[in-house]
């Protein structure tokens, strides 16, 4: 054996020894680690335990109460309407009855005129005390009739106020449908979520198949915008536009946003939850600053702290470019 | 005149339904969306459109748009009635040429206006 040779075996022992001076000051870093690992993984578990819940529970349990909210309003609205219908019909043929009772009085009242008509000619020369009796009926009578057709027109215009409270009743059923729209934009959002924090824990490795959890989506169309608004401005607004377009000249032209058909956004959501930087998912995140590759002597450094002591926080935050 | 009334909400359908009634016009068929109402054109003969937009299968403005380009419906009146009042929504409305807009919740009397409106015009 040359003396190159044993040099070369002294070097690599020396670097042997390096490797186990660098062991040794890493152990209380890697001890600190396992401690943290240890302590973070306790907390994964439960985030993990928690998105599972929330995803493959609480949120189809959600969807599907608002959605047996809206069944509810809509068979109630239905019930409504079906009395509001009923009633309708009752003011109309009593309505309709009260207008034809006129007739016979209009009919009495005829054969009343021919009939004094014909008494006058009768008793004017041989028996005035009794035409005077018989004028003095006939006017009682006229008074009468006057009186019931005043009552039964009184009773007609009630029937119109019902039957215009009844009409207004119907119109503010409109309210169902707005609701219903907005409820299943509540469900579109919250759909749109879990859809996310499914893939999230298909990526995680939860165990559970996230596709075998999806509930069947049926599709409703709805407006995210929609309002049970009574002031009137939409209208006026949108008759302010229509009116523009009479003149091809004035017509305004902006581009229809599309219908929200396809999952929510990340704005929407964002939305919903009160604004704040839409999340990205984690292959188009910029890379995090700092984040390159540690040298050697980035290592070094940190094990040959003053006194060798522990690395702070700091210290592997550092390493690891966080 | 005989209307058709295309909505998917079978409430909004007996509402626009009864509101037509009670403003003089007895004669009215409905259908539940774009698709249906394309259906119920091509096979009678009807004299007035009121569709909402938010529908599935086919919503009010491409049930608009494609009466536009039929043949022989091309001129129908075309009033919309929906909760869509944005702006941008009107006016893409009024671009794929329907005749007027209703924003929900209406009246009788706004719808009343509007069909007269429509009918003083064509």
């Amino acid at each position: 054996m040359s003396s190159l040779q044993i040099n070369n075996i002294l070097d690599k022992l020396d670097e042997l020894r390096s490797v186990f001076v660098l062991g040794q000051r890493a152990i209380p870093f890697l001890e600190e680690m396992f401690v943290f690992l240890k302590d973070i993984s306790a907390l994964i578990d439960d985030i993990n335990a928690s998105i599972r819940e929330s995803t493959v529970k609480m949120m189809p349990r959600a969807t599907s109460r608002l959605e047996s909210v809206t069944q509810a309003t809509e068979m109630a609205t239905t019930e409504i309407l079906d009395l509001v219908d009923s009633a309708l019909g009752k003011v109309w043929k009593l309505k309709k009855r009260l207008k034809e009772s006129q007739e016979p009085i209009e009919a009495i009242a005829r054969a009343d005129a021919h009939m004094i008509r014909l008494l006058r000619k009768e008793l004017r020369d041989n028996n005035d005390l009794l035409l005077t009796k018989v004028e003095l009926i006939h006017h009682n009578k006229k008074a009468l009739r006057r009186k019931v057709s005043e009552q039964i027109q009184a009773d007609v215009d009630a029937l119109d106020v019902i039957n215009e409270k009844l009409n207004h009743i119907m119109i503010a059923l409109q309210v169902q449908d707005i609701t219903a729209q907005q409820l299943a934009a509540v469900n579109h959002l919250i759909e749109s979520i879990r859809d996310r924090m499914g893939n999230l824990m298909d990526r995680l490795g939860s165990g559970i198949k996230f596709e075998d959890k999806r509930i069947p989506r049926r599709f409703v169309a709805f407006d995210p915008n929609a309002r049970y608004d009574k002031s009137g401005a939409k209208q006026r607004a949108a008759d302010e536009l229509v009116k523009a377009f009479e003149d091809p000249n004035t017509a305004p032209k902006v581009e229809a946003k599309p219908l929200p058909s396809s999952p929510a956004s990340q704005d929407d959501i964002d939305a919903l939850f009160g604004g704040g930087a839409p999340a990205q998912p984690a292959e188009d995140r910029p890379p995090v600053e700092n984040s390159v590759p540690a040298s050697q002597d980035d290592i070094d450094q940190l094990f040959s702290a003053p006194g060798g002591g522990f690395a702070s926080q700091d210290d592997i935050d550092k390493l690891f470019g966080a | 005149m005989k209307f058709l009334v295309v909505d998917d909400s079978p409430t909004m359908r007996r509402i626009v339904c009864n509101a037509l009634r009670e403003i003089g016009y007895e004669t009215v068929v409905e259908a539940e969306d774009g698709q249906d109402a394309m259906e119920k054109l091509n096979a009678d003969s009807f004299e007035f459109v009121i569709t909402d937009w938010n529908m599935p299968n086919m919503n009010g403005l491409d049930l608009t748009k494609t009466i536009r380009s039929h043949a022989s419906l091309g001129e129908m009146p075309i009033l919309m009635i929906t909760t869509r009042g944005m702006q941008e929504d009107v006016i893409a409305a009024m671009q794929a040429r329907v005749n007027n807009y209703i924003v929900k919740p209406f009246t009788a009397k706004i719808l009343r206006e509007k069909i007269d409106m429509i009918l003083k015009l064509v």
